[in-house]
């Protein structure tokens, strides 16, 4: 990815509020995966909605021939070799981290989803909706959550999360 | 808000999918042949059932898949899912 272009959330404070901090996450690659998992190199979780963590990156499966590699470096998930397509998708998405004893119940001030730990654990992931943007959701611990958004959201997420996080209690 | 079952995510909200229509809408092999009135059936006319309907939905904001469900247009509640087409 080109370090030239500029991020939607650059130079952004992040948001602390009681029990919840949301805060924009260093950059790093993306790639989406589309077609046969046996057509790429690196292994790819099979269950929709289950992670594979790779180091310090991730491979989230959203559907069934659907997959979104995050922070794999090296460029290696992009060569295919079969029937598959990888795109590098690097600057479409800016990344949040949510984290604190009120992460989930910040994220369902407009995720329609249940977010209780024991209905979507550690490990889960899905690309869902928040407000009005459409995200990818990963949980990567009980109170910690990883989110993408389109970077043409990101501006409109953040100041959502930031309107909503001052009614946490 | 209804609770949708996918195939491939489980029970999901409602607000995450969108509708597709009646299921099995086949499209005329040779639409030329048709006649208006045949070629506006095709277009316009469901069988809008009271009870049991087959019908195509999309989860856009979730595996993105479309898929067909039976659903009771009378009490909402879902019922088996089919296979595609």
């Amino acid at each position: 990815m080109d370090d030239r272009v500029r991020g939607a959330l650059d130079g952004v404070a992040p948001i602390e509020a009681a029990g919840v901090t949301v805060s924009v996450t260093p950059r790093f690659d993306r790639a989406v995966l589309r077609g046969d998992a046996a057509a790429f190199g690196v292994g790819l979780p099979d269950q929709v909605g289950s992670v594979a963590e790779r180091d310090a990156g991730a491979v989230l499966c959203l559907g069934p021939d659907e997959w979104l590699a995050l922070a794999i470096p090296g460029g290696a998930v992009l060569r295919v070799a079969g029937a598959g397509a990888a795109v590098d998708v690097g600057h479409r998405q800016t990344a949040l981290d949510i984290t604190g004893r009120l992460a989930a119940a910040l994220l369902n001030a407009g995720c329609p989803l249940d977010l209780h730990v024991t209905a979507f654990p550690p490990g889960s992931c899905t690309r869902t909706v928040c407000g009005k943007a459409e995200i990818v959701l990963w949980r990567r611990a009980a109170e910690r959550f990883h989110v993408e958004v389109a970077r043409s959201y990101a501006a409109y997420l953040w100041a959502f999360l930031a309107e909503n996080a001052r009614g946490l209690r | 808000m209804l609770l949708i079952p996918c195939p491939f995510c489980g029970p999901r909200p409602e607000i995450e999918f969108v509708y597709g229509g009646e299921a099995h809408i086949a499209r005329p092999a040779d639409p030329s042949a048709l006649d208006d009135a045949a070629w506006a059936a095709f277009l316009h006319t469901r069988s809008n059932p009271r009870g049991r309907h087959a019908e195509r939905w999309r989860h856009l904001h979730g595996c993105a898949r479309f898929f067909n469900v039976v659903r009771d247009t009378v009490t909402d509640r879902f019922a088996e899912h089919e296979a595609g087409g």
